[in-house]
């Protein structure tokens, strides 16, 4: 019974080395951020921290990295628990995961660069 | 299969490990819901367009105590998530396989301290006034 089991099963071994390196890359990314964010009261989130941390591009290229990589371990995340439900038209789910992935990352970039 | 007996084979709790199936249900139920906020989160970050005016106002709703106390939910799925989802890495490199229901309880605890962590850290910062 494949279900419920490790995705690892559901995957292509290339989409869930990708799963698991973007989930190291999580824990960083989203470690800095939760702190950054929520640590510090207010001043952290003020639109002029906000916007004086976009300045430098160190942090410009953490968030890049950061929505890149928790896209794809959301969405191909949601992909595998869909194909793993026993859905057969894996082609339209894989395209369809492609098409939402590069419009939420070219969004969320977009952001970064017109705020 | 269809895909009603799918949902029901995926929520069945029966005969599988609290490290094993159940953990992998959290795993997946946690996903879901922060794969959900990121949208909202996206959606959130858009008031900061035109100067951020929206923003502002964003802002007050935000830091006031039931907003505080749901991104504190939150916190405890992002914490659970992460745990379980080490733990799932250091699996696949062939670690704590043989022992892994003491390691799951293990990053269960490390990740309930954060959660502690971080709670106290964000009640006393906007909560407390800070």
């Amino acid at each position: 019974m494949a279900y419920n089991q490790s995705l690892k099963e559901t995957m292509e071994p290339i989409a869930w080395l990708f799963q698991l390196i973007t989930a190291l890359f999580m824990v960083f990314f989203l470690g800095v951020h939760l702190v950054l964010m929520h640590a510090y009261g207010l001043s952290n989130i003020l639109i002029q921290a906000i916007l004086s941390r976009l300045q430098d591009p160190w942090w410009k290229a953490f968030y890049i990295a950061f929505v890149v990589s928790i896209t794809y371990h959301g969405l191909n995340g949601l992909r595998g628990i869909i194909l793993d439900l026993g859905i057969k038209k894996v082609k339209a789910i894989n395209a369809l995961f492609w098409i939402v992935a590069i419009i939420t990352i070219a969004y969320g970039i977009w952001l970064l660069f017109n705020i | 299969m269809g895909l009603k007996e799918a949902f029901k084979n995926w929520l069945d709790y029966r005969g599988r490990h609290i490290h094993g199936g159940i953990a992998y249900l959290f795993h997946r139920l946690t996903g879901l819901i922060i794969l959900l906020y990121l949208y909202v989160h996206f959606g959130a970050l858009s008031q900061l367009l035109n100067g951020g005016e929206s923003y502002k106002n964003f802002l007050a709703t935000v830091e006031s105590p039931p907003f505080v106390a749901l991104d504190i939910l939150l916190f405890f799925v992002i914490f659970y998530h992460g745990a379980n989802g080490i733990r799932l890495v250091f699996n696949e490199f062939g670690i704590g396989t043989k022992k892994n229901k003491l390691f799951f309880w293990v990053m269960m605890a490390l990740g309930l301290i954060g959660w502690l962590l971080l709670t106290y850290l964000v009640a006393t910062k906007f909560i407390g006034g800070g």
